[in-house]
């Protein structure tokens, strides 16, 4: 008998299917013995053992298309793995966010060793990792998910996520607007909700009158967030009904008066419907109503320059913060500035409220503008707390200006609510030009305090200094 | 702030604590005693597990960490380390701190600021002191109450053999009722008929046997479903064959005696391991392969760590500790990449890869990566063949091959190797898919005749190591 044919007869047991001992395997073994059968398969498993498995008939064919980024540099490797898994490291928190955006802003890519073991952090930003994480692509999947990122372009930009479309269409809008704009016209009918308002956003970059017939062929849109935005592109065309509509629904809250003795001046102050009673319900007003509108055109309406009217609405906080909005519209930072290193200099976290890309800021570039308007270089705010550093994380989408993130990381340190996660979310905001420095003062923190921050920054500087040799 | 002796006799736990930290105060059993000079310091000191326990402590705020498994804070490891450094018993070496210091002081608390200094709470003189320690005289050796201890040892040992005896016949009859009814259906009755035949064994003072039988439904279960009356029929085999072995064990080589002893459930001390001096002892500097664990039936934790040596023609050995589960995720792990100068002894069998530290001269990061394997897949296949050979219920073996190429099929990753293909582990799927598009690689696993669940890799683009 084979060995097979043994394991196959005790498969069905020597009950139903008495064993013979017979061969070379059943020499010695009396027939009738009752420990024949499990001798039987001491030597047959003995036996297949020395056989080694059948090798399969066909291999896997493995798709010959190498993702071909650098590999993060070997020294970085553990203190990824010690960033973002175990427990209290979370893999989607400010640190893990930093360091995706830290790989693909350097062009690097995580080992493929470590990809399993990172999986968590991997799901979550896969996108900017370059990672594809579907059923059964693995390391294949992976690199040419990586390939069609890299070279988006208008044959095959449709095929990439919605936030590489909509900034694939916001560059291009920057140098070819009216190209641009075809490829959204041709795409938009195509897509879901979520994506068509990602697009109307990005149509933000570079608008002007040109858009105005396309914009105001999707004034009757199904999906009631795509109709808000593409109005508020429309009242950001000077000309349109609806700019003008916007400014006389507001020129009829806005109350003039005067204040002084010896030199009397103009004031201004604003009237609140009076259904909007909640602090969030007033910014979501003000940024509806202000954020479709320039602030030139509303000085205007109001027979002031700029500078004039913001004198006026001093006193106003409600007022100013929709000036604020109502420039940022418009692009005009040094108005901003004005607002936010004057009367209000947490105007910054008013547009946190409603998401940058409500006033369409869609580019690195406009995003990175608004802060160094926005954010007062000497922050002064002891509220400070992870959820708006988070907060303000994720709206600008990569490191802040230099002298803003040393602002935030300065406001941090001296918040009442210094802990753990606010540092480590001030320091994910950090450029590259300000890690040494931030190194050496978490240096003299606590370690349980200053800990993951430090790990934090130390990979972005490695980040920073190189690729893993090839 | 300074180390005292009055602050540590405030930290042990009880008066033992100190008696057992003072037979601790040895240089010669800390291999590695170290400092950074900002108030850290680290050790590691061979203790009764196989690999020697790390310790390390902050002196400002008295905190500190062991690897060993005692439920006494802080163990008798850490009352060492202070003591010594408190006493200044001996030199601290400066250096900066290793990895596993660097994550326990990334995991810890630092020191609260403004805390109030432990109070001690008990009465004076129940509390433990050091002085108490130093006075203890040592028991003298009483010969005839030695021998009579011997002889109620030689009756244990007499009476134990006895019912080991009864309780293989009894597993040799289960083997066979199993074989009668069939092993395609052997799955489905594993749990209960492998757990009463465990308690049997268990009873049968045949220890190495019950774990065995009770972690078969667990491995069966962990397999594919129509994979599993083969690895019953290997499971069956294997405990047959040490049963028989035992029974005939007078007849057998004194090495084959010597392991099938051991795998019944004979114990062999750290003692007499340390005074055979016909056991094979390899000193060298042993690099740590791999580490894993993993929760046994009877909720005891067995860490493994794997090393290899080139000294003496080149030798694998696995260190094996075992922790109560109940006793928290502690562990003794040492990581891959690890250099430990030390003199093993090997556990006396015919295949010796089970080993225990007779001398340990310090744990070094390595200095490079793992260089791979100089045998190519067929020759390590053959050394593990003439090792079955030699013991024919080997499970686990240490395979190491160069020229691997990982690849996949179907469901399933191979380690090929020109004609022949190793099916890798169905567990290590995910984890080792990356291998599969690194070309060829120099792998270390564990081979058992049916799986390679692999380790250890040499690749072109760096080192991979099992999760």
């Amino acid at each position: 008998m084979t060995p097979a044919a043994i394991i196959e007869a005790l498969m069905q047991g020597t009950g139903r299917r008495p064993l013979q001992p017979a061969g070379i395997l059943g020499e010695g073994i009396a027939a009738g013995d009752d420990a024949a059968p499990a001798r039987m398969l001491a030597l047959a498993v003995q036996a297949q053992l020395h056989d080694l498995p059948a090798p399969p008939t066909v291999f896997d064919e493995v798709a010959a298309a190498p993702d071909m980024r650098p590999i993060v540099p070997e020294a970085v490797r553990p203190m990824i793995l010690r960033l973002v898994t175990g427990k209290g490291n979370p893999p989607d928190d400010a640190a893990a966010f930093a360091l995706a955006q830290g790989l693909e802003r350097h062009g690097l890519r995580l080992h493929p060793f470590d990809v399993p073991r990172l999986a968590p952090f991997v799901r979550k930003h896969a996108e900017m990792l370059g990672i594809a994480t579907g059923e059964g692509e693995g390391e294949a999947g992976a690199a040419t998910a990586w390939a069609l990122w890299e070279t988006l372009d208008e044959t095959n930009w449709m095929l990439a996520t919605p936030a590489r479309k909509a900034g694939f269409i916001a560059d291009m809008r920057l140098a070819d607007p009216a190209k641009a704009r075809a490829l959204v016209e041709a795409q938009l009918p195509l897509e879901k909700a979520e994506v068509r308002l990602r697009l109307i956003d990005a149509l933000g970059a570079g608008l002007s009158s040109a858009d105005r017939p396309f914009l105001e062929s999707l004034a009757a849109d199904r999906a009631p967030t795509v109709k808000r935005a593409v109005t508020r592109l429309l009242a950001r065309l000077p000309g349109t009904g609806a700019a003008e509509a916007q400014i006389a629904e507001l020129l009829s809250r806005i109350t003039r008066g005067s204040t002084g003795l010896l030199r009397r001046r103009v004031t201004f102050s604003l009237q609140m419907p009076a259904n909007v009673k909640s602090a969030g319900a007033e910014i979501d007003w003000l940024a509806t109503n202000f954020g479709g509108i320039g602030c030139s055109a509303l000085a205007v309406a109001l027979g002031m320059t700029p500078t004039a009217l913001l004198e006026a609405a001093h006193d106003d906080g409600r007022l100013l913060r929709g000036i604020a909005f109502s420039a940022c519209a418009e692009r005009n930072w040094p108005v901003i500035g004005a607002i936010a290193n004057g009367r209000l200099p947490d105007i910054w976290t008013s547009f946190l409220q409603t998401g940058l890309a409500s006033f369409g800021l869609v580019t690195a570039s406009e995003r990175s503008d608004w802060a160094s308007a926005a954010i007062p270089e000497r922050l002064s705010l002891s509220s400070l707390d992870r959820h708006l550093v988070s907060a303000l994380h994720a709206a600008m989408e990569s490191p802040l200006p230099l002298a803003q993130a040393r602002a935030v990381f300065r406001a941090a340190t001296q918040s009442r609510y210094l802990g753990a996660d606010l540092l480590t979310a001030a320091v994910a905001m950090m450029p590259d030009g300000g890690l040494e420095d931030v190194r050496q003062t978490l240096a003299s923190m606590p370690p349980d305090i200053a800990g993951r921050a430090r790990l934090l920054a130390d990979i972005l500087v490695r980040l920073k200094e190189g690729p893993r040799p090839l | 702030m300074a180390l005292s002796l009055q602050k540590i006799e405030q930290l042990a736990p009880d008066q033992s604590s100190l008696a057992a930290a003072k037979k601790l105060l040895k240089p010669s059993q800390w291999p590695t005693l170290q400092d950074n000079g900002e108030g850290l310091i680290w050790g590691e000191c061979q203790g009764s597990g196989a690999t020697p326990y790390r310790i390390a402590v902050t002196e400002a705020d008295a905190g500190y960490k062991c690897t060993c498994p005692s439920r006494k804070f802080p163990c008798k490891h850490s009352l060492a380390l202070m003591w010594m450094r408190a006493d200044k018993l001996a030199p601290f070496a400066p250096g900066t701190p290793p990895q596993w210091v660097d994550d326990w002081l990334g995991r810890r608390r630092g020191p609260t600021p403004g805390a109030a200094a432990p109070k001690p709470a008990e009465p004076a003189a129940a509390r433990p002191s050091i002085a108490a320690v130093t006075e203890e005289e040592t028991p003298v050796a009483d010969a005839e109450t030695e021998a009579r201890a011997e002889a109620q040892r030689a009756r244990s040992r007499a009476q134990r053999e006895s019912l080991i005896a009864g309780s293989i016949g009894a597993m040799e009859q289960w083997i066979a009722d199993q074989l009668e009814r069939g092993l395609a259906g052997f799955d489905q009755r594993a749990a209960q008929d492998c757990a009463t035949l465990a308690r049997r064994l268990v009873d049968g003072k045949a220890g190495g046997l019950a774990n065995r039988i009770s972690a078969l439904p667990a491995a069966l279960f962990r397999v594919p479903e129509d994979e599993r009356p083969q690895v019953a029929a290997r499971a069956l085999a294997s405990a047959y064959l040490i049963g028989q072995a035992y029974t005939r064990q007078d007849s057998l080589p004194d090495l084959l005696r010597a392991d099938v002893r051991q795998a019944v459930g004979w114990n062999v001390t750290r003692e007499a391991l340390m005074e055979d001096a016909g056991l094979l002892r390899v000193d060298g500097r042993w690099r740590v392969l791999a580490a894993r664990d993993e929760v046994q039936p009877d909720r005891l934790r067995r860490i493994e760590t794997w090393l290899h040596t080139d000294a003496a023609g080149g030798h694998c050995a696995v260190l094996i500790d075992y922790i109560p589960v109940s006793g928290g995720a502690t562990g003794n792990m040492y990581l891959p990449g690890e250099v430990l100068d030390a003199a093993l002894v090997f556990y006396p069998s015919p295949v010796p890869l089970r080993a225990q530290i007779i001398a340990h001269r310090g744990t070094q990061a390595a200095a490079g990566d793992w260089p791979g394997s100089a045998m190519g897949l067929p020759e390590a296949i053959a050394a593990w063949r003439a090792a079955l050979a030699r013991k024919p219920w080997l499970d686990a073996y240490p395979l190491a091959a160069a020229g691997v190429q990982v690849r996949a099929a179907g469901a399933r990753l191979h380690a090929c190797s020109g004609e022949v293909a190793l099916p890798l582990a169905a567990a290590s799927h995910d984890a080792a898919l990356p291998l599969a598009s690194v070309g060829e690689i120099s792998l270390f696993g564990l081979w058992d005749g049916r799986e390679w669940t692999p380790l250890l890799a040499q690749t072109a683009i760096g080192e991979w190591s099992a999760p």
